[in-house]
């Protein structure tokens, strides 16, 4: 064989040999811009859900006359959730600060900070309404950004 | 064929590793949507249950209030009072959740006070003693 | 005597490079289907969330409105009533869509009809939340929930 047949060969086995590793490149960066766009939908998602989810089930689970009720608490907008335990009233409060979700469980009347509360999952604010007697309408922005909102009817009226 | 051969080798072992990176990314893929799928049905059948359960608790009151029959699997409870009737009723919410209702039925208007409609966890629940706690010596 | 051909480099180079390709294709084409899979999986499992938040709203805002749609339209920041069924539209990211506009995703709020006018002493309604893929003039519907729901009209 010729030696101009034989390069043209070399170069033909070269020019697909890189259109291949093209193909393989583009192919594994379709998977990872597939895996990443499932992973950022599921993290989204769980963001946005997660702490709404929460409040909306602890409201659920102190539907009891007087025991929920929307408030104020550090100056920001909070769910109040009364409980009678051995006589003593104890409150938790639901409400946003320092980027947390927080939880704080206390005695009645004692006043504590913000900050003395039990983080759940970060949150930007949570905002409470009452459009209608008994009916809370959430705000809630995740960590991302994500506004959510929610509805709970209490039925005993809080 | 030195050089021929190298460069033969290395085609394959490159196709080699990106068709391991692949699969490893499809499986990964996979396994995270079908777990978030699982997770929103079961989300899904939870908030069927407990609306399910929020309108039968309304059916009953209902019922109870029209005077009709109420079904005897019903966990159920009547008392009299001066101030009216007071209705207990416990439904289930799936396997592992109650709705649990107080209202109270006064006489002279005929309409319900709901005091309490609150869903309560009733699954087993086991305290974790793994953890050897020390207890003096 | 017949000459011997000799496989050059670049012939076996070709061939190797051709089976690679060809094994390489396989496998790719399996992984794809899988990606699209996963993906479908996930818009779905996030379409079944929203829709599962949207219903608990609306949901909660007929108890609250103690049966009453119209009450429930304006509790819920939007929809639209006709004939006893409250209509509630919003597009592909489930963003509530002005009164009367098509949507990809629809909730629905009807009223009970098996009662014959009958006075039950509360009001009941079905909550569906269906999806909506539209090719041109048509618009299949896929239901995503259906939900039946309950207002004590004597409220507290």
């Amino acid at each position: 064989m010729s030696r101009r047949q034989t390069g043209a060969g070399t170069i033909a086995a070269l020019a697909l040999t890189c259109v291949f590793g093209a193909t393989l490149l583009l192919s594994l960066a379709a998977g990872a811009g597939v895996y990443r766009r499932v992973a950022d939908r599921v993290e989204r998602s769980a963001g946005d859900r997660v702490g709404l989810t929460y409040i909306t089930a602890k409201i659920h689970s102190y539907d009891e006359a007087g025991t929920a009720f929307a408030g104020q608490f550090g100056g920001q907008d909070a769910v109040y959730l009364l409980q009678e335990v051995d006589g003593l009233t104890y409150e938790t409060i639901l409400y946003v600060y320092d980027g947390w979700l927080m939880e704080l469980l206390c005695e009645r009347g004692w006043e504590l900070e913000p900050q003395n509360g039990q983080t759940i999952t970060k949150a930007r604010s949570l905002t409470v309404e009452e459009p209608e007697p008994g009916l809370l309408h959430l705000c809630y922005t995740g960590a991302d950004g994500g506004l959510s909102t929610a509805d709970v009817y209490l039925r005993s009226g809080g | 064929m030195k050089r021929g051969g190298g460069v033969s080798g290395a085609v394959s072992l490159v196709m080699i590793f990106c068709v391991l990176c692949l699969a490893v990314f499809a499986v990964l893929t996979l396994s995270t949507a079908d777990r978030e799928a699982k997770l929103a049905r079961l989300t899904a059948e939870n908030a069927a249950n407990y609306y399910e359960a929020d309108r039968q608790a309304v059916e009953l009151l209902a019922n109870l209030a029209a005077g009709r029959d109420i079904p005897a699997d019903v966990d159920w409870a009547m008392t009299g009072g001066e101030e009216g009737t007071l209705v207990d009723l416990t439904l289930p919410v799936g396997e592992e959740q109650s709705l649990e209702v107080r209202a109270r039925l006064s006489q002279d208007a005929g309409s319900w006070e709901i005091l309490r409609w609150r869903s309560v966890y009733s699954g087993d629940w086991a305290a974790d003693e793994t953890i050897e706690i020390w207890d003096g010596p | 005597m017949e000459e011997r051909i000799r496989p050059t480099k670049s012939g076996l180079f070709a061939i190797e490079l051709l089976i690679a390709v060809g094994i390489f294709s396989l496998c790719a084409a399996i992984c794809m289907g899988l990606f699209v899979r996963s993906e479908v999986m996930s818009q779905e499992a996030a379409d079944l969330n929203r829709a599962v938040s949207a219903a608990r709203s609306a949901a909660e805002c007929y108890k609250a409105a103690g049966g009453d749609l119209e009450k429930t339209a304006e509790l819920t920041g939007g929809g639209v009533l006709d004939a006893g069924t409250l209509f509630i539209e919003f597009d592909e990211s489930w963003q509530p869509l002005p009164s009367g506009e098509a949507g990809a995703f629809e909730l629905t709020i009807a009223l009970d009809q098996t009662t014959d006018g009958q006075d039950i002493g509360y009001a009941s309604a079905l909550l569906e939340v269906k999806r909506y893929t539209r090719t041109g003039s048509e618009a299949v519907a896929e239901a995503l929930l259906l939900w039946d729901i309950a207002a004590l009209e004597v409220r507290p």
